[in-house]
């Protein structure tokens, strides 16, 4: 199978740019991060909100010397880990990460071979030479909490914002830099409000002329805490692509060209359609695009026709169900959500649709749900947005009657699957789609009934609970590939937690993995566990 | 043993690899799919026949011979240098077609062919621009065509520049490897498609 790069985060910072295919909205998106107003970007995961991150830092990064802007990326992936006794561990933590991750990137770029004493706010320290910084150790050491939850963590040298701010204001006056612009990637957790509340008053706090706040969020994330109002605080972004427009395919099929070898390429060229299915089933989201054309390589109708069955109409579920095992508590919501698509949405639009291409007319693959639907049946599709089997397009769109809600687009691959030959029919369906055509569900539509009857008061388990759980789990739920799966189980590494706890010098007692392999093993397993707990 | 015997001897060594490959249904298979490409292409060289850049051509396919003797031979990096030199003076071919003063300078040996022009975005072969002048029906294909073409001559040249993932079993004695073959034929596929493409368009 093809060894492509699916997340952003196995590929070398510096080394994003050879893979970037831009398109406009891609543009768009970049140009606004680097900008001074605050932006959010929302999509669901493997769209590219990390990718577009990265880009944006190179492009800052290079013309840094002509523009004095200077960027630092940091990811707070790792919050559900924070399991230390401290009540405002979250705010402690994010604000050790964002210090610890300028002073690292200012020693980094060489602008400053020591950092002047207004960076020790960013240091913990007047001790510019320690490294780590004992800010970077607070940060380590909520991170690590989960093995000792509850342990108590000395958080004194965590500077307050106000602080913080006049540091940055300092240092930018000393260091010649116009403005840092923050780019923080998974900002939020989808089912941990509090954080999300947290952040969102910290992102609006942290504001200052010498400083742009940048964020990646889930769908899902809706929870933005008293002073940040997403109208007025942050432009909010989505990242998709259109696949009705005339560009897309040819633009996806450039993602794929930065990776595949000549035979898959001459594949696709063969079989254009084929390609052009795969890439309408992905509805804009690459990591699809690249795991399926990966299983499918030889791009024939045989492979179309296995690959759309088993990942959309299996992994891609199976994914989503996987949410439920991880968060008990929001079980009823997740699994209905799959319910509803599976049950009354898919086949539905299937129905109409099989009508539509016999009488040639256009086709749909849209819903449209009531503003006044119930809050956690809004909730549930906020998770379908989050797994990427659904997709919100627009709010405020007029029904039939005249009423008002939001119209969503599925996961065209998900609809594809439900042919029983995708390679004959599905081109039709992706070509002929209007969004014009949309079943509509009203506010008080039955289909809703049974997650009413059966949701009790969602209780959040306690983050403890949620992680032990998590950090139990066998290591097949992670997503390695099956060569690193063997060579873990072989290490007797079984568990989530094994393999998270496991040292570079612990994977070098495989076969066949020496020390850049066992680097290379481990970052990837690091990532997927910290893919798997953050949802 | 005189200089006669160890070449002699390397000679049957050869021929008994070619053997193995003959003996292997999979990668007999493939090879005649690479050995018939050499017809498609004569066929294609006969329709110009009469254009300067025929002798080019004629070249090339010499260089297309010597790249499918390598491989029977199981000098599968031989295979890979002739290859990528049959792509560069195909390619050429085709891009001296419209620029008949280069050709002639390049037969005198006062110009050479660049990879750099033959990918070039604006006006080489590929280019929408120069496929649009000839058969626009084609202009909007050849960045796709283009990926593929530099994609297979990237892998050509880690064979060309011995990179180290290019080296198999180097210190075991020269022997018939059926995945190698393989390879090396599906590439071959994939110059030629990129050919027949630049060709027609």
């Amino acid at each position: 199978m093809a060894d492509f790069f699916y997340r952003t985060e196995d590929i070398k910072p510096e080394e994003v740019s050879a893979y970037f295919v831009e398109s406009a909205h891609d543009r768009t998106i970049i140009d606004a991060l680097k900008n001074r107003n605050p932006t959010i970007l929302v999509g669901s995961r493997g769209v590219g909100k990390s990718f577009l991150l990265r880009v944006a830092q190179n492009e800052l990064t290079k013309d840094f010397e002509e523009n004095r802007v200077f960027p630092v990326y940091m990811t707070f992936v790792r919050s559900s880990l924070l399991q230390s006794s401290d009540p405002a561990q979250f705010k402690h933590w994010m604000l050790a990460r964002i210090c610890s991750a300028i002073s690292r990137s200012l020693t980094k770029s060489g602008i400053a071979a020591n950092l002047p004493n207004s960076a020790r706010v960013l240091l913990g320290s007047t001790n510019a030479a320690e490294n780590p910084s004992k800010l970077e150790l607070v940060a380590d050491a909520y991170e690590n909490s989960w093995r000792n939850p509850g342990e108590s963590i000395d958080a004194s040298q965590v500077p307050v914002i106000d602080d913080l701010k006049e540091a940055l204001e300092d240092l930018s006056e000393s260091l010649n830099i116009k403005r840092f612009v923050l780019l923080i990637d998974e900002a939020s957790h989808i089912f941990l409000p509090e954080q999300q509340r947290q952040f969102f008053t910290l992102f609006r706090d942290l504001r200052s002329h010498c400083i742009t706040c940048n964020a990646a969020v889930y769908p899902g994330v809706t929870s933005f805490g008293e002073t940040f109002q997403p109208a007025h605080d942050a432009t909010m972004l989505s990242v998709n692509r259109d696949t009705q427009s005339p560009e897309y395919v040819a633009n996806m099929r450039e993602i794929v060209e930065k990776q595949a070898d000549s035979s898959i390429l001459r594949n696709i060229a063969t079989n254009g359609r084929n390609f052009a299915i795969l890439a309408y089933a992905a509805s804009g989201n690459p990591r699809l695009l690249l795991k399926t054309i990966a299983s499918a390589p030889k791009v024939n109708s045989i492979e179309i026709n296995e690959v759309i069955r088993e990942y959309y109409r299996a992994d891609v579920w199976s994914e989503h169900s996987l949410l439920a095992d991880k968060y008990k508590g929001h079980r009823a919501v997740i699994d209905w959500g799959r319910q509803f698509l599976e049950t009354n949405v898919l086949p539905e639009l299937k129905s109409k649709n099989d009508q539509y291409v016999a009488a040639d007319k256009a086709t749909s693959a849209f819903i449209w749900v009531h503003r006044d639907a119930p809050e956690v049946v809004k909730e549930s599709l906020r998770v379908l947005a989050y797994t990427g089997v659904l997709s919100e397009q627009d709010s405020g769109i007029k029904a039939s009657r005249g009423e008002i809600g939001t119209r969503y687009v599925v996961n065209l691959g998900c609809l594809f699957a439900l042919e029983s030959v995708p390679a004959s029919t599905a081109f039709d369906i992706a070509r002929g789609l209007t969004p014009k055509r949309m079943t509509e569900f009203g506010a008080n539509h039955s289909a809703f009934k049974s997650l009413l009857e059966h949701v009790e008061r969602i209780e959040p388990q306690s983050a403890s609970a949620m992680l032990r759980a998590q950090l139990g789990r066998g290591i097949d739920v992670l997503d390695l590939s099956v060569w690193q799966k063997g060579k873990l189980k072989h290490l007797e590494l079984h568990t989530v937690g094994d393999v998270f706890n496991a040292s570079e010098e612990k994977l070098k007692e495989a076969s066949y993995v020496g020390p850049v392999r066992a680097r290379q093993m481990r970052n990837a397993a690091v990532a997927a566990v910290l893919e798997y707990l953050s949802g | 043993m005189s200089l006669q015997e160890h070449y002699k001897g390397l000679l049957k060594k050869s021929g008994e690899l070619q053997e193995a490959m003959f003996s292997d249904h999979d990668a007999l298979a493939a090879f005649t799919i690479a050995h018939n490409a050499t017809d498609d292409l004569e066929k294609l060289i006969a329709v110009v026949a009469d254009r300067p850049e025929a002798e080019l051509m004629r070249l090339a396919m010499r260089e297309l011979q010597f790249g499918l003797l390598a491989a029977s031979f199981a000098h599968y990096r031989h295979a890979y240098i002739s290859t990528r030199l049959f792509m560069e003076l195909m390619l050429g071919a085709i891009h001296f077609s419209a620029f008949e003063i280069k050709l002639r300078k390049w037969m005198r040996n006062s110009q050479d062919i660049v990879w750099g022009s033959l990918i070039d975005k604006e006006n080489g072969p590929f280019a929408t621009s120069f496929i649009a002048a000839f058969s626009p029906d084609f202009s909007q294909h050849g960045v796709q065509f283009l990926a593929i073409a530099e994609t297979v001559y990237r892998e050509c040249s880690e064979y060309v520049h011995g990179n180290m993932s290019t080296h198999h079993k180097p210190y075991e004695p020269l022997d018939f490897d059926k995945a190698q073959l393989i390879e090396w034929a599906d590439r071959l596929r994939s110059v030629r498609l990129t050919i027949l493409f630049a060709f027609i368009a």
